[in-house]
């Protein structure tokens, strides 16, 4: 299995990352026109690796003439059970600031910024660092490699919220307001920061523009699956034996995944892509007669792993009625409490909704007040049909994704274990819990 | 960094790292508004927004353990708890000698090494409560020497 | 422009382009529930009531969402009204119950969209916010419990008005809108100009009522009360008893005030054209000794305190003329406690008002230079409205009647000081007349007249070459200040004179105002108040024959000694970031 990213790790000395090859694809980039780069990265087919995967290539030729132009990169990592960026910021900088030069050139912007989320300290650190070395080096500031192209790199920092991922909210964020999204028209490819025309990438996504300027479009391309192409970095996390990331082509099944980390105990449940991810369960299954098993440890019973037998890529993903978000794999074993896992997710949603709209601001809270009750002992048969209820509202009615996907967690434990919910509430006084 | 708005977040994060205890101070809000070129009701707004920020005081140590779900899975309630008993105080409080402050926050990205807390700037993770004794102790005997 | 096809309900319309799809349903005849937009302001797209479904796209927001050619939109189906009803069940669900004490009740939009969604439910735990209420400013109450975060009052503060004294704090469920730092709108940069009332759709805001004082006065046999109307409460009271923004109901006021009790029943139009003549003194004055100028009107209370915190570099432009309320009140506890030989500490000064600020006014201090307080209460127009309801005066059907003489009577310049640009106009006409020594061909001064934002006028006046300015709403004030400060720094004068309104449309906008209000309403009024103008026999303030009785009888001539102790006043610089708690 080759790491075509991370084999960028403990580079952030910048001669170490130029003895690798970095800025090559820097170098290339500047003999080409704009245009051609962003050809090129369309050719590629790579998509967004922040969670929506939107085809950047397509992105960046959408972007409205105006000038000034801005890149910014979202380093506002906070999808729980994400740390990718963390890992690229931290160890391979340079691979992060090379793309965005590359984004700048291609995009015709002379800013970027690059928004990194307030409790990276150490990170926000290394990445300055690291940009003061690039422009002693003479590839980032005035006249790049003694070219015309003129890019600088302000560092900002985030300052606890979840939500200013969202790029609307980021943009808002880097202007110094509030961090609330804004609906969508207006594009920030046409109307961004100050209302100029603004591009918003992913920390891993433009470390893969740097890749594919290093390596060429055509290389990329043939990495992954066809509608995902390139190589990508997946978190595992949970009850898992090794956790951490693991770089694997888009597309690889989940199975090789969680196998690669190993499951610590019997394998329950598995949240794909972020909090607002689908909950994907063993529960599920049934007695098939393929040869394909997957022993899941209970004695006596095999399980045909067919449920479970999808492959991470954007396009099997939407199929099954979920979605690779960030790419962040958890793991649940049988010790896991779905109550409490429906607790600490609507509990995330209810603390980082920003409050401007009615139905995720209202709704989030009322989640949350009866997942509470329920996994404090207080809750109600009703709750699970009120809460679905409402969750169809916020996925209808709100105004940007973080109520909008409030649907997919939920979804994924009221159909695989509303038993066990059930059955919690119907016996919880005979269950002494902790009111934290 | 230039006095204009988009660098007041910046600017609130240097007043709090100044401060000994965590917080900004209201006179600072006002002198950062003024020089930022926001009112003093949009820095105010601004400020209550980002959960890292506090215009109370806090403990010289703020203490965020990270409650998302991977860390939960790994046990984060169990951390909470040790370090509720150990300090003698509740979530959101500071203990009387206004070291530490106790905060319940979301994913801190280092999900790997569940569970996870941050104090100030660094960030421990694969907590137990031996290792929890040793970094409070680290920190109390670095108070001592300041 | 080229009209676009849009399908709404299967009714094809053809409207302009660049209209939102609710404007569009509206011009179609289709009602679309909404519950913080507000066609005065731009839409913000919060609360998902608006919600349709368009072909292609699912379900998308009307108020934000501009009409395509071709598109097929449906504002009625099962999913929308389930959705719609869920939302409006959750924001129920943290409502304070009290609607029958509320002062909204009847007039709440949220109650209105709970009957026309037919709520019967409360599916979700009710619970109490359990926040303070803040009651310490002198003109607005602030209710956050009852706070659904629509934002039109931070929109309106921060955008329309500038004043920014409140915003958005916290975040998620705990979103609430306060002044910074924890501080009450009693200590914040708040003006009192009301517009946050006039735009609140629930009973979050609201204006500190008086009511209670001023039944307690009249019941009082020992207490002489005496009251004053505003000029644009005769063209807006009926509105609060089903009758049209506009209509002149003053005759009606006049009998319901004295029904009420009230022992005497003035107007403040009558100090309107008092204040017209010791203005246009003082212009004209500053004219001959060549400043400083510009002059600008102080009779807005929301504009003063904005002036004093934002404008202090022009308080010396500022004319030191008290507002028309703070003089009629000055003399009703002198003037008229002399001709009618009455106790002046025994006498209840009550004025009514279009406007919130008036109460901060009244409060003021230095407002006190009869020896008492000029004006005891304020009465905003919906308050008296109350009284009279309260009393069971079938206001409609009232006869009309006259007020009670020395103060009271007026000329048409003293009724439009209500719209804006009225008091430049009225200025004009003396200002000119006394000037020139000439009788004024033309009496109207159109091109001070209007909604616009910021109006011009160049006046050539006996060789000399007058330019006047006129802004209503205090981000336009804020505009066109900001150049005549940088103007004033040069040496230059852009303008001889400047009228300021805090309140969009001039006072019948103010912040006691009959709700809901919107511009269509407002341009009804003001054209109400310049029918009585035409109306009028006589037009010019300098004409008022009380007001030349009281300059004989009483304060000598215009900015006498007499006229400064009683009829002026002075300003105070407050700071725009002081940071003061007072709980």
């Amino acid at each position: 299995m080759t790491n075509y990213i991370l084999r960028f790790l403990d580079t952030s000395d910048i001669k170490s990352y130029i003895d690798k090859g970095g800025y090559e694809g820097l170098r290339r980039t500047i003999k080409m026109s704009p245009k051609e780069v962003i050809q090129e990265i369309k050719s590629s087919g790579l998509r967004g690796r922040g969670g929506a995967g939107f085809p950047t290539g397509i992105k960046w030729e959408s972007l409205s003439n105006e000038k000034p132009a801005y890149i910014v990169c979202n380093a506002d990592e906070g999808e729980p059970g994400t740390f990718k960026d963390r890992l690229l910021l931290e160890s391979a900088p340079h691979l992060v600031i090379e793309g965005l030069i590359i984004a700048g050139y291609a995009n015709q912007a002379e800013k970027g910024y690059i928004y990194i989320r307030g409790e990276y300290p150490e990170e926000t650190k290394i990445i300055q660092k690291a940009i003061d070395e690039a422009k002693k080096y003479k590839l980032l500031g005035k006249n790049i490699l003694d070219s015309s192209f003129s890019f600088d790199i302000e560092v900002k920092r985030g300052g606890g919220s979840y939500v200013v991922g969202d790029e609307t909210a980021l943009l808002n964020s880097i202007m110094g307001k509030r961090g609330n999204p804004w609906h969508k028209p207006p594009y920030p490819t046409q109307q961004g920061l100050w209302s100029k025309p603004t591009i918003v990438n992913n920390v891993e996504t433009l470390s893969c523009v740097s890749l594919i300027m290093q390596e060429g479009w055509e290389w990329f391309s043939k990495i992954g699956s066809f509608d995902s192409p390139g190589p990508k970095l997946y978190c595992v996390s949970g009850n898992v034996k090794k956790p951490g990331v693991y770089e694997f082509p888009m597309g690889v099944p989940l199975r090789d995944v969680i196998n690669t980390a190993e499951v610590d105990g019997v394998l329950k449940a598995v949240q794909i892509g972020g909090t607002a991810g689908p909950i994907y369960s063993t529960k599920s299954l049934t007695l098939t007669s393929t040869t394909d098993f997957w022993s899941l440890g209970t004695p006596g019973i095999v399980y045909g792993a067919k449920p479970l037998d999808f492959n991470l890529d954007f396009a099997s993903m939407k199929k099954i009625g979920g979605s690779l978000g960030s790419g962040a794999i958890v793991v649940m074993n049988n010790d896991a409490i779905m109550v409490d896992v429906l607790e600490v997710t609507l509990r995330f949603f209810a603390e980082e909704s920003c409050g401007k709209c009615f139905p995720c601001r209202y709704g989030t809270r009322q989640l949350y007040h009866m997942a509470k009750n329920i996994a404090t002992g207080q809750g109600k048969e009703e709750y699970i049909d009120i809460m679905q209820k409402t969750a169809v509202a916020m996925a209808k009615a709100s105004l940007c994704p973080l109520g909008q996907s409030v649907i997919m967690p939920l979804k994924g434990i009221f159909e695989n274990f509303k038993g066990e919910i059930l059955s919690f509430i119907r016996h919880q006084k005979y269950i002494k819990r902790v009111e934290i | 960094m230039e006095e204009k708005r988009e660098n007041i977040i910046l600017a609130f994060h240097k007043a709090q790292e100044e401060s000994k205890n965590n917080y900004i101070p209201i006179e600072k809000v006002k002198e950062i508004a003024k020089k930022y070129g926001v009112s003093l009701s949009e820095a105010s707004g601004l400020l209550s927004f980002y959960t890292m920020f506090s215009t109370e005081k806090r403990g010289k140590y703020v203490i965020r353990v990270c409650d998302s779900l991977s860390c939960r899975l790994m046990h984060s309630i169990d951390i909470l708890l040790y370090l509720q008993n150990k300090l003698n105080i509740e979530e959101g409080e500071t203990t009387r000698d206004g070291l530490f402050t106790i905060e319940r926050v979301n994913c801190l990205g280092r999900c790997f090494s569940a569970p996870n807390m941050m104090i100030n700037d660094k960030i421990y993770g694969n907590l137990t409560p031996e290792k929890i004794d040793k970094i409070i102790e680290q920190h109390i005997k670095e108070a001592e020497n300041d | 422009m080229k009209k676009v096809k849009v399908y709404i309900d299967s009714k094809e319309i053809e409207v302009s382009p660049n209209i939102t799809i609710l404007e569009a349903a509206k011009e179609a005849g289709i009602k679309i529930p909404t519950l913080c937009y507000h066609k005065d302001l731009f839409p913000s797209g919060s609360c998902g009531m608006c919600i349709v479904d368009i072909d292609g796209q699912g379900i998308k927001r009307s108020c934000i969402t501009v009409v395509k050619d071709g598109m097929k939109i449906k504002t009625i189906t099962p999913e929308i009204l389930e959705t719609r009803k869920t939302i409006l069940e959750l924001v129920l669900s943290s409502h304070p119950k009290d609607c029958l004490t509320c002062i909204k009740h009847g007039n709440c939009e949220l109650q209105q969209l709970a009957e026309m969604l037919s709520v019967r439910e409360m599916p979700y735990e009710w619970y109490d916010r359990g926040l303070p209420i803040d009651k310490n400013s002198k003109g607005i109450v602030r209710d956050m419990n009852k706070c659904i975060g629509c934002g039109r009052c931070v929109t309106v503060c921060q955008e329309v008005q500038t004043v920014k004294a409140i915003d958005f704090h916290g975040r998620g469920a705990d979103t609430i809108v306060a002044p910074p730092l924890g501080m009450g709108m009693e200590e914040s940069v708040c003006v009192n100009c009301g517009q946050c009332i006039v735009y609140c759709p629930v009973g979050a805001l609201y204006e500190k009522e008086a009511i209670h004082y001023v039944w307690e006065a009249l019941k009082d046999k020992e207490k002489e009360v005496v009251v004053q109307i505003a000029p644009a409460v005769r063209v807006t009271l009926g509105e609060e008893f089903g009758m049209k923004p506009g209509e002149l109901v003053v005759g009606k006021i006049y009998t319901a005030m004295h029904m009420l009790g009230f022992d005497k029943v003035f107007d403040t139009n009558f100090s309107a054209d008092l204040t017209i003549l010791e203005e246009g003194t003082e212009f004209l004055t500053r004219l001959e000794k060549g400043g400083p100028l510009p002059l600008i009107t102080s009779c807005s209370p929301g504009w003063i305190k904005f002036s004093e915190t934002y404008f202090d570099e022009l308080l010396e432009n500022v004319s030191t003329c008290k507002s028309p309320q703070q003089m009629l009140g000055a003399l009703i506890k002198t003037y008229y406690a002399k001709e009618n030989k009455k106790d002046p500490s025994k006498i209840v000064s009550v004025s009514v008002m279009p406007c919130t600020a008036k109460k901060f006014e009244a409060s003021r201090p230095e407002m006190n230079a009869s020896g008492y307080r000029d004006v005891d209460y304020v009465l905003t127009t919906r308050e008296i409205a109350r009284m009279i309801r309260e009393a069971g005066i079938d206001f409609k059907n009232l006869p009309e009647s006259k007020p009670d003489p020395l103060l009271s009577s007026y000329t048409g310049a003293a009724t439009i000081f209500g719209a804006t640009g009225g008091v430049m106009e009225a200025a004009l006409r003396t200002a000119i007349e006394v000037k020139t020594g000439k009788t004024l061909p033309r009496l109207d001064f159109t091109d001070v007249r209007g909604i616009k934002g910021i109006k011009e006028a160049t006046l050539n006046v006996d060789g000399i070459t007058l330019k006047v300015a006129v802004a209503h709403g205090l981000s336009n004030a804020r505009e066109l200040l900001d150049k005549v400060k940088e103007a004033k720094k040069r040496g230059e004068v852009l303008y001889h004179f400047i009228e300021i309104m805090a309140c969009p449309g001039g006072c019948i906008g103010g912040g006691g105002q009959p709700l809901p209000t919107d511009w269509d309403k407002k341009k009804e009024r003001i054209e109400g108040l310049y029918n009585e103008d035409k109306s009028l026999p006589l037009r010019k303030s300098h004409e008022n024959p009380e007001v030349k009785m009281i300059y004989e009888k009483f304060l000598g001539k215009p900015n006498s000694h007499k006229s400064h102790e009683l009829l002026h006043t002075h300003y105070t610089k407050r700071d725009a970031y002081k940071i003061e708690k007072k709980i």
